[in-house]
This record gives structure tokens, C-alpha cells and sequence, in this order.
């Protein structure tokens, strides 16, 4: 089966917004399945939100469906990471904005300000609220 | 899970609580289409270009 084009990164935030049913969150992701596309859930953000997330039952629904790809690290990216790290105060979060100049995306999070630095400002879909 | 392959994604969201509705998604595929508009705008390629010389390291920085 043919892998699905990323569209859009969810970051932290929005992971966790989508495990606290924001209808926000589920309302774009489902329009990105309805173009054949996928989000990418980069796995630090992933391993973030597992922390705290809500409700483990609609992560898993979102791993186990075609319109979600984890997101490794790659080795051979370190020097962009650490690049990308220094104008974000968040490991995960510049995991998921090397994620999306990767594959020239969109990153959707309810925390635009930690990427304020990370010269990616144009490609930010902002939630409307903290983690909704 | 078998029962989910005749479940719709939209039907699989709405089992955990998150309903969508067509004037959502409609406000949500606007939302998709502007950030293309402002992903192609003469700043955004030039930002673009900026940090990926900064990530490569050709860039000194400011």
C-alpha cells in the first residue's frame, strides 16, 4: 500500500488537544484524510503527550488509522536538530519543525509562540486556544 | 479491530467523542488553503530559504 502524502505536523499541543477531543483538531485531520493525505506525528512530540494525554483510546484510534504517520528522528538529521533546537525552547517542538521543512508541510499547534524564532512563522496553523 | 474497517474516519472519531460536522470541516479546509496562500507569498520563500542555510550551516546567522 502506498504511503499517504504529509500534509500537516501535529506538535505537541495539538496531539494532546486531539486526546482531549478537540473537535478543533479532529475537524482538520479529518479534512486531510478526506485528501487523501495524513498528519505526521513526530514520535517525541508523541512521547511528550503521552505524558499527559487524556484519553489513550483516541491516540490510538488516530495511530492505528491511515491518516497518521509517526515521524522518526533520523540520525543522519542530528546537526539539523540541534540546529533547529537552538531557536526553540523544546526539543519535541523543533523535531516537528524540522519535520516540516522535511517535508514541506504545515504544523499545527496551540503554542505558535515557542516557534516565534524558528523561521517558520508562514507554515504555522495555530489552534485557537492552550491546548484547547 | 474489524469493526473498524466499515467504520468512516469521521464515524471512528465520532466513537471517541469528537463529532465533526460538514461546516467544520468546510471552516477547516479554508483554514488548510490559506496557509498554502501564505506558504507561497514572496516572505515565506524567503524564509524558507534563510533557515535551510541556517540547518545546513552556510548561513553564519545574524
Amino acid at each position: 500500500m502506498r504511503r499517504r502524502p504529509i500534509y500537516l505536523i501535529l506538535d505537541t499541543s495539538a496531539i494532546r488537544a486531539f486526546a482531549r477531543a478537540s473537535i478543533d483538531v479532529g475537524e482538520i485531520i479529518s479534512e486531510v484524510n478526506d485528501e487523501s493525505a495524513a498528519v505526521g506525528l513526530p514520535v517525541l512530540c508523541l512521547v511528550e503527550a503521552n505524558r499527559t494525554a487524556a484519553d489513550q483510546e483516541r491516540l490510538e484510534i488516530l495511530l492505528r488509522h491511515e491518516a497518521a504517520t509517526v515521524l522518526d528522528v533520523r540520525a543522519s538529521n542530528w546537526r539539523e536538530l540541534a540546529a533547529m533546537s537552538a531557536g526553540i525552547d523544546s526539543l519535541a517542538a523543533a523535531s516537528a519543525a524540522l519535520a516540516t521543512v522535511d517535508l514541506r508541510c504545515f504544523i499545527l499547534t496551540s503554542e505558535p509562540q515557542l516557534y516565534a524564532r524558528s523561521g517558520l512563522t508562514e507554515r504555522i496553523i495555530a489552534l485557537p486556544g492552550p491546548d484547547q | 479491530m474489524p469493526e473498524n474497517e466499515t467504520l468512516s474516519f469521521d464515524e471512528l472519531l465520532a466513537s471517541v467523542g469528537i463529532h465533526v460536522t460538514a461546516e467544520g470541516k468546510r471552516q477547516a479546509r479554508a483554514v488548510l488553503r490559506a496557509a498554502e496562500e501564505r506558504s507561497r507569498s514572496p516572505e515565506a520563500v524567503r524564509a524558507r530559504a534563510a533557515l535551510l542555510a541556517r540547518l545546513r550551516g552556510t548561513d553564519p546567522g545574524p
